[in-house]
């Protein structure tokens, strides 16, 4: 008797075994038929394509911005020209002044601290070792909770509307792309400042992360440091809805 | 001597057949994920979204910009015009005053009640995200939220009414999307309790001034 006589002969769960392989087999086929793309796709040139745009506006942001501070610096020159040839109210003059000073819209030098927090630099690089848009924005808070009257991240000036914001494991700050390390610069009562965002027992997602994996968290006093002035959008209030 | 029992050898090929299929199943989905992992959709979506972020944001700096220009050339027109220069003047004392909370805010926008009770890193991310989708001024319980307001600092017990100045639907719409910051906090804390109405006119308080002690400015100011 052959081997296919006796495996046609075979008992019933026998039987059974060939037919589920049988049906494994053609499902196998068909899904290896139905991937079989219809056209010639390239899938790597929509993600090339989209890579080279985001690169070339995040170029045009920057220059834009250069071009904002240039101008605004034109604009102080002319100003502070006209207000001596003018002689306006002086007193309008320096409460103005005040403003823009503790609205972010100058650049700005003072004691203050330096934190850097950056990812783990060994072991695996999971959720829990890297620095998040999320510890960004806790840092921020409790910074301006604390005295600082100035801070920045990346050199992107920080003002009381500025989001942090993050897609995937991209970070914004004032819709402005930044990458790790973040350097978070703050003008205030130096000691305070540094006091607040050592303390374990207020951050402590970040200072238990900085602990068990390896996050990179520094804090420096310094007796002078610079911000420069914000950049951005401004917000404005919406005209009223008839 | 015999290499398998009398029973098992008829079976030989349909367990040989079964082994082969198996590895080819396996083999066909590691190649699925593969082939995903090597165009890397998830990275696509995210560029197409930070894409469409720059596009918008490079749209407004450019019109800010121009603004820009226009203010220049006022100023450089103002020279000979006292007037034209206080107005210039006042203009951006009003845009300072409305970052600083030092004046009242007055338009439409929304107001939202929590009556479930934040975390500070809930209240934290809930104001970042009004601030993303444009608000130009928040209240928290009839007090202006100025630089200084930390939620690090506030003792605020549910319910909480924000009050928050910007486009009433785009507000209440970014909100309360699928996946927006309501969605976020409630996957991470269960159901929220919260309200949110559209309102045609809000009056925002003013904040008292702050003192500035520690920065100086690098040049001097006068921006006009």
């Amino acid at each position: 008797m052959s081997a296919l006589t006796r495996t046609i002969s075979a008992p019933l769960l026998t039987q059974v075994a060939l037919v589920a392989l049988c049906v494994l087999a053609g499902i196998l086929v068909s899904a290896q038929w139905q991937s079989r793309p219809t056209r010639v796709v390239n899938p790597v040139q929509p993600y090339t394509s989209l890579t080279d745009t985001r690169d070339a506006l995040a170029e045009e942001q920057a220059n834009l911005k250069a071009e904002i501070e240039q101008t605004q610096k034109n604009i102080d020159e002319r100003a502070q020209a006209l207000a001596s040839s003018q002689q306006l109210d002086s007193q309008l003059v320096a409460d103005t002044d005040q403003a823009l000073l503790a609205a972010g819209l100058v650049a700005v030098k003072g004691r203050g601290v330096i934190i850097t927090l950056d990812d783990a630099p060994r072991g695996d690089l999971t959720d829990q070792a890297i620095a998040h848009a999320a510890d960004l924005r806790d840092l921020i808070s409790l910074l301006r909770g604390s005295g600082a009257e100035a801070i920045s991240i990346n050199g992107e000036r920080v003002i009381a509307t500025t989001a942090i914001d993050c897609i995937v494991n991209t970070i914004l700050v004032n819709q402005t792309r930044i990458s790790n390390p973040f350097v978070v610069t703050a003008i205030g009562p130096a000691e305070e400042l540094a006091r607040v965002v050592e303390d374990p027992q207020i951050l402590r997602d970040l200072h238990r992360r900085v602990a068990a994996e390896g996050v990179i968290y520094k804090v420096e006093q310094k007796s002078q440091v610079e911000i420069p002035a914000f950049r951005g959008l401004l917000p404005s209030i919406p005209g009223p809805i008839l | 001597m015999k290499l398998l029992p009398d029973n098992l050898a008829p079976m030989m090929p349909i367990l040989v057949s079964g082994i082969i299929l198996g590895a080819l199943g396996v083999w066909q989905l590691s190649a699925h994920d593969r082939i995903r992992l090597a165009v890397q959709p998830e990275t696509k979506e995210t560029l197409a979204v930070e894409v469409a972020r720059l596009s918008t944001t490079n749209g407004d700096l450019r019109q800010r910009l121009a603004d820009l220009a226009q203010r220049e050339y006022s100023v450089a027109s103002a020279l000979t015009d006292r007037q034209a220069a206080e107005r210039s003047l006042q203009e951006q004392r009003q845009q300072a005053d409305l970052l600083n909370g030092t004046t009242p805010a007055i338009g439409p926008g929304i107001r939202l009640v929590v009556k479930h009770q934040l975390t500070i890193t809930q209240q934290v991310d809930l104001l970042n995200a009004l601030h993303n989708i444009g608000a130009a001024a928040v209240a928290i319980n009839g007090q202006r939220a100025a630089w200084s307001y930390s939620p690090w600092r506030s003792t605020l017990s549910a319910p909480v009414v924000y009050e928050v100045l910007g486009s009433p639907a785009a507000l209440e719409s970014a909100l309360t999307r699928r996946g927006g910051v309501i969605d976020q906090i409630e996957q991470s804390g269960g159901l929220l309790d919260i309200q949110i109405s559209q309102v045609s006119n809000l009056t925002l308080p003013a904040a008292p001034a702050e003192e500035v002690k520690f920065a100086r400015p690098v040049e001097r100011t006068a921006s006009f």
